[in-house]
């Protein structure tokens, strides 16, 4: 069997494997331990699976993702997002569908020091679903601007699956949060927008809340201001050379300890809670990625993803119809695997592919981001909308997924502006760095 | 609940109390670190300790994520089948991964044993390194024992052994951490 058929066989593999309820990372494991069993030899392939282990969990690069993850947590339960809904509410509440466009604007602002779409999603929908409820908001739209403000969290720097991809593709962390800064934003002003859209339309969907004055405004701001300098401390320090990705996360994490302390929002409970969950995602990450190191190292004997980016350009089709097919086949495996382990399992093969097109990586990794974060809040799989629904039993799933979709709009505007306006992710990298 | 059942319990719920204790030393020797350097005291060999942390961090970690069902899987497929051919697929699978993890726990071993053998040392701080390369086989042989706890139990329900009780409560629950 020559190596290429080896690689094919061992990718169907794992995908029978991962059809069949095993853990992504344990697939990915066992599939890239027989195929380097076969490509190699058996010896190979168990020296390959024990210093990869060791070697993966090990890495200082990889202890980034723990410590944001930390960070991101105790964000969640130190009552910053209280703060912050206030504030975004005193700027935006008065517009059309007020509270909805206060639950985007504070999942942006939250997402500035999470890295998580779950957890943003978590955190802004225990404040945010209440207070829409009462004032009679339009179930799809309360439910659906709290899904898609989550997955801010991932677009908005700092993101875990930037940081995963990161590691993988071994692209510079800061680079690539730099790239996401505008992208992001764009993102919650044309969510803004769908709102603002959808209740001029029809008011019954969000009415107004009550005016503020400049000075209540103003007043507001303090609310924000610690996230401010938790998102300044990180990036900044990141920018300024001050730190390490790792260094910037324990000093976010520890920031965000503080915050928690000095406002006593943090019980021992809380702090429990926070730190069980960071290792359970830590654990779960740092698997994923040591899977996908195995299995990539198997593909990369094949040689099958160079000779793949090989005979696509060969085929001399424009490079932009290529990415579209790359785009969909992300978008439609989105809408059934979990989002973060198709991209972990697909880098290996496609991020070569790109390289060969000549897309830029930064630019090709926040478009990647992009279209895969959409597989949070598309059926039958989208976690955010499941998390929305746990918080709102009462709501039907099919509303949330209902409400979410008017929003995927502005994904795909997102995703043409940042195709034909490349400099929308690589000016401010470019200029800055 | 059975022996493997309450082993796997006791075991990962003693690794994951470490691990939370050693995930809040890694963030404070960073913060540590940070706050000696500016004060032009940089301590050598942080960076060895973080690392080595973090992988005692996340390999003891893998069992609790397994007993929450946290590694992510794809449900949607497995979904459709009947209960007992879900429970034979559970079975199989969870022999495999069990399989899969006691190759690792026992081959991470081995390679802390010829990293003691061949007296290897750190590269900044020129201290052995095998201790917590056995501790990351620990960690993983913590997941084995759930993934071999999580295949009796298929077994059970898949030769109803326990009279339909104690379904496995997985579907729904695998939560990704994007």
């Amino acid at each position: 069997m020559s190596p290429n058929t080896a690689a094919i066989l061992g990718l169907l593999f794992l995908f029978l494997l991962m059809a069949l309820r095993m853990p992504v990372s344990f697939a990915m494991i066992l599939a890239g331990f027989l195929g380097n069993a076969y490509l190699i030899s058996t010896d190979a392939a168990i020296y390959v699976l024990a210093t990869n282990i060791w070697g993966q969990f090990s890495s200082y690069g990889l202890s980034v993702i723990p410590l944001f993850v930390l960070m991101g947590q105790f964000a969640f339960h130190s009552g910053i997002t209280e703060r912050l809904y206030n504030a975004a509410y005193k700027w935006v509440g008065r517009l059309p569908g007020g509270l909805a466009s206060t639950t985007i604007l504070s999942s942006a602002g939250f997402a500035a020091i999470c890295g998580s779409n779950s957890a943003t999603s978590a955190t802004m929908g225990t404040i945010a679903l209440p207070e829409m409820k009462r004032y009679n908001y339009d179930p799809a739209l309360s439910t659906g601007s709290v899904a898609i403000g989550g997955t801010l969290g991932v677009v908005i720097p700092p993101s875990v699956v930037l940081i995963i991809i990161a590691v993988q593709t071994k692209q510079s962390i800061i680079q690539l949060f730099i790239a996401s800064i505008v992208p992001g934003l764009v993102l919650t002003v044309l969510f803004l927008a769908t709102v603002f859209w959808l209740c001029v339309r029809n008011p019954d969907l969000g009415p107004p809340g009550p005016k503020t004055d400049m000075r209540e405004k103003l007043v507001s701001l303090s609310g924000a201001a610690e996230t401010m300098i938790l998102f300044l401390l990180v990036i900044g320090g990141l920018y300024a050379g001050w730190f390490t990705p790792t260094e910037a996360g324990a000093a976010g994490s520890f920031g965000a300890l503080l915050i928690g302390l000095v406002r006593g929002k943090l019980s021992f409970q809380r702090f429990i809670r926070a730190v069980t969950e960071t290792i359970r995602i830590s654990a779960m990450v740092v698997l994923l990625i040591t899977g996908a190191v195995i299995f990539g190292r198997f593909l990369t004997v094949s040689r099958l993803p160079f000779e793949l980016a090989d005979w696509v350009v060969s085929l001399n089709v424009p490079r932009e119809a290529v990415l579209l097919v790359v785009l969909i086949i992300y978008l439609v495996g989105g809408c059934f695997v979990d989002a973060l382990g198709f991209l972990v399992v697909t880098i290996p093969i496609f991020f070569p592919l790109a390289n060969a097109l000549g897309f830029d990586p930064v630019w090709y990794t926040v478009v990647i981001t992009l279209v895969t974060t959409m597989g949070a809040v598309t059926p039958p799989v989208g976690v955010n909308v499941y998390i929305v629904s746990g918080l709102s039993p009462d709501i039907h799933i099919g509303t949330i997924f209902r409400g979410v979709s008017i929003f995927l709009v502005a994904y795909v505007i997102c995703l043409l502006l940042l195709i034909f306006f490349p400099g929308m992710a690589l000016y401010l990298p470019k200029s800055l760095l | 609940m059975n022996f493997l059942d309450r082993l796997s319990l006791i075991l990962n719920r003693g690794l994951t109390f470490v691990a939370g204790l050693f995930l809040i030393a890694m963030m404070l020797v960073t913060v540590g670190e940070m706050v000696f350097r500016m004060f032009g005291k940089p301590m050598a060999g942080t960076i060895e300790i973080i690392a080595w942390l973090a992988a005692v961090t996340t390999a003891f970690a893998l069992g609790y994520t397994q007993i929450h069902q946290g590694h992510v899987a794809i449900d949607l497929f497995v979904n459709r089948f009947s209960r007992r051919t879900r429970a034979m697929v559970d079975m199989l699978v969870s022999l495999a991964s069990a399989v899969l993890f006691i190759i690792i726990t026992w081959h991470v071993f081995e390679h802390a044993g010829v990293l003691k053998r061949t007296g290897s040392l750190s590269e900044t701080m020129k201290v052995i390194v095998y201790p917590w390369v056995y501790l990351v086989s620990l960690g993983c042989g913590g997941l084995a024992t759930v993934l071999l706890a999580d295949f009796v139990k298929s077994c059970r329900q898949a030769f109803n052994l326990d009279g339909g009780r104690g379904q496995r409560g997985s579907a729904g629950e695998r939560k990704g951490g994007g």
